[in-house]
C-alpha cells in the first residue's frame, strides 16, 4: 500500500499542486487601484453576470510583482474585499480570484515532446518556465494547458505564480473567510471573448492600472504573451501602449511569421483618450474594443450596468468560457486539450 | 479560445473533508468517552466489591484459624491424648490401607480347611508391621498342617510361625477333642481377589 501517497493526500497540499479549472459563482478581481467582484448565475445552460460591485483601493495598497510582496496594506485590501463580497451577498466559501497580470508569469512553451506521466511533464514545464521566473522555480505553482500536440512539436500555455505571492492574495479576506478555488491573471479571463479567426492573428491588449499585457492569438492558440508596466500619466501610457503594440506586432511578424488581422483593446476602467487612434496608427490594424457582451449582463441596471461595462470584461470572459467548456474540466483533460 | 488553467492550490483531502468529518468524529469520540467512563466506573465498583469480599474471606479465615487453635488446645489435653493416639493410629492404618477388619477375617477364612475352625484372632501393632495371632482348632493334625500350608502360601501374610500346639481332651459324651494350634504371622493386608479384579 502506498502510505506515502496516502499521507501526502491528507496533508496540506504543496506549492506545486494546482487544482483543475473550475468556475465558482463569485469572482473577485484584485488590481492595484480597485477590487471588483461579480456574481455569476446559470441561466439556461449559460452563465450570466447577475451582480457586480467595485471598491477603490488606496494608492500603493497593492503593488503587483511576480516575486515580491504584493499587498502592502492588508487592512485596506481586506476592508475593500469584504465590502465587495458583502455587496455580492456571498454566502458561499468558494470564490474565484483574478489578479493583476504582473503578479504572475505566463509563457508559451515549445517542446519536442511532453511526457505522458503527469509528474514528469510538470517537472519539465517547471524547468522550462523557471528560466523566466524572477524567483526559484520550486516555489512556483504552475499550471499549463496544451495548445498544440503534434509529433515532435508540442506547444503549451503555462502560467506560474509564486506560492508566497498567491498566498497573500488568497488570504485577503482573512482566515476562515473562504478559499479561492480559481486563481488566474485577469487577462487570461479575456481570452474566451476573442472570436476565433484562422486567417490571421489577433492581438489582445489589456491595459489595467499601469500594466499592459499583449497577447497574440492565432486561431485558438496563444502564440505570445508579455506584460509590461506603463507610465502613470495618461498621455505617456498611451504612448507606451502603442509602442508595446508596435513591438509585439513586429516581433510576431519576424519571429512567429504571424500577420495581425485586428487588435483587440480592453482598457479598464476607462480607455484613455486617443489610445485607439494611436494604436491604429502604430499597428496599422483595425482596433476594436473588447467589451463584455450586453447579454452576459442583461439583468444589470443603473450603476451595476455601468460597472459591468467598465470592469466586467473579465467576469464576462469567464462566463463565456464556462459556455465553451460546458462543465469544469478535469486536470487531465485540461492538459490534453 | 477556452481556457482551463488555474493557479489555485489543490486542496488536500484533509482540507476538503476535515470540517465535514470533524462533527461526526467528535460525536463518536464523545460516545467512546462516555463508554469508557461507564466501563471505568463499573470496573471500579466491581473492584470495591471484590475487595470487600476478600476482606470478609480474610476475617472468616482468621476466625476459623482461631477455632482450629482452640480445638487443638482442647484435644491436646491429657485425657484425650490416648484416644487421640489410637485414632491417629487407626487413621494412619486406614490411610495406608493395611488394616481392614472384614478383609482380615476374609483372609483368614480363606485359609481354613473344612475341618479347621477359627477360635481366636488377635491383632497387635508391631515394630515391623501388624502382627496377627491366630488360634484354630482342627479335627486332626492333618487339617492343621493344611492350614499352616495355606498360611505360608498366602500373599496376605508373611513369616508364619507356630507358637504352640495342644491336644484337646474329649468331653464326657465322647465328642470334641482335636488339636488346637496357636500361630502368629505378619499381616500384609488383603490382596484383591480375582473376582474383584475381574470386576
Amino acid at each position: 500500500m502506498d502510505w506515502k501517497g496516502f499521507k501526502k493526500r491528507f496533508t496540506t497540499s504543496g506549492s506545486s499542486r494546482t487544482a483543475p479549472f473550475t468556475l465558482p459563482s463569485v469572482l473577485l478581481e484584485i488590481q492595484p487601484d480597485f477590487i471588483a467582484g461579480a456574481r455569476l448565475a446559470a441561466v439556461k445552460h449559460q452563465r450570466e453576470v447577475r451582480r457586480i460591485h467595485v471598491a477603490e483601493l488606496p494608492a500603493q495598497a497593492v503593488s503587483p510583482h511576480a516575486g515580491h510582496t504584493n499587498v502592502s496594506n492588508p487592512d485596506a485590501v481586506r476592508e475593500a474585499a469584504t465590502a465587495v463580497m458583502s455587496a455580492l451577498g456571498n454566502g458561499s466559501d468558494r470564490f474565484g480570484l483574478l489578479l493583476s497580470d504582473a503578479a504572475t508569469r505566463v509563457g508559451v512553451l515549445a517542446l519536442e515532446t511532453l511526457p505522458d506521466d503527469h509528474r514528469e511533464a510538470e517537472v519539465l514545464v517547471r524547468w522550462k518556465l523557471g528560466e523566466s521566473l524572477p524567483f526559484p522555480a520550486e516555489e512556483a505553482r504552475i499550471h499549463y494547458q496544451v495548445l498544440l500536440n503534434q509529433p515532435g512539436h508540442v506547444e503549451l500555455l503555462a502560467v506560474a505564480g509564486r506560492d508566497q505571492v498567491l498566498g497573500q492574495y488568497e488570504s485577503v479576506l482573512g482566515p476562515g473567510r473562504g478559499t479561492p478555488v480559481l486563481v488566474l491573471p485577469a487577462t487570461m479571463a479575456l481570452l474566451p471573448l476573442i472570436p476565433e479567426r484562422n486567417d490571421a492573428g489577433q492581438l489582445l491588449l489589456h491595459l489595467c492600472c499601469r500594466w499592459v499585457t499583449a497577447v497574440v492569438v492565432l486561431g485558438s492558440r496563444v502564440c505570445f504573451w508579455r506584460t509590461r508596466e506603463v507610465r502613470p500619466d495618461a498621455s505617456d501610457a498611451v504612448a507606451d501602449v502603442a509602442t508595446e503594440a508596435a513591438r509585439v506586432l513586429a516581433g510576431s511578424r519576424d519571429h512567429l511569421k504571424v500577420e495581425m488581422g485586428e487588435v483587440w483593446l480592453c482598457a479598464r476602467p476607462v480607455t484613455p483618450p486617443e489610445l485607439e487612434e494611436e494604436l491604429a496608427r502604430a499597428t496599422g490594424c483595425v482596433v476594436k474594443e473588447l467589451a463584455p457582451s450586453p447579454e452576459l449582463g442583461s439583468l444589470l441596471v443603473g450603476n451595476e450596468r455601468l460597472d459591468f461595462e467598465r470592469y466586467g470584461a473579465v467576469a464576462a470572459g469567464l462566463a463565456r468560457n464556462a459556455e465553451a467548456v460546458g462543465h469544469p474540466p478535469s486536470a487531465g483533460s485540461a492538459r490534453r486539450e | 479560445m477556452k481556457i482551463s488553467l488555474n493557479l489555485a492550490a489543490n486542496p488536500s483531502l484533509r482540507d476538503r473533508y476535515a470540517l465535514a468529518v470533524s462533527a461526526p468524529t467528535a460525536g463518536v469520540a464523545l460516545v467512546v468517552l462516555i463508554l469508557l467512563v461507564y466501563l471505568t466506573r463499573s470496573a471500579w465498583v466491581n473492584h470495591k466489591a471484590e475487595q470487600a469480599q476478600i476482606a470478609d474471606d480474610t476475617r472468616q479465615q482468621a476466625t476459623l484459624q482461631q477455632k482450629e487453635a482452640e480445638l487443638r488446645r482442647y484435644l491436646g489435653q491429657p485425657k484425650y491424648s490416648g484416644t487421640y493416639r489410637e485414632v491417629k493410629f487407626v487413621n494412619e492404618l486406614i490411610a495406608q490401607k493395611k488394616l481392614s477388619v472384614p478383609g482380615l477375617f476374609d483372609s483368614v477364612a480363606k485359609l481354613l480347611p473344612v475341618d479347621v475352625k477359627l477360635v481366636r484372632l488377635l491383632y497387635a501393632e508391631g515394630g515391623n508391621g501388624a502382627a496377627v495371632r491366630i488360634e484354630v482348632n482342627g479335627r486332626n493334625q492333618g487339617a492343621l498342617d493344611e492350614f499352616m500350608s495355606n498360611l505360608e502360601k498366602s500373599p496376605d501374610f508373611a513369616d508364619p510361625a507356630v507358637a504352640g500346639e495342644a491336644f484337646d481332651k474329649q468331653n464326657s459324651s465322647g465328642a470334641g477333642g482335636g488339636v488346637t494350634l496357636n500361630c502368629q504371622a505378619r499381616y500384609l493386608g488383603a490382596t484383591p481377589s480375582e473376582e474383584t479384579d475381574d470386576q
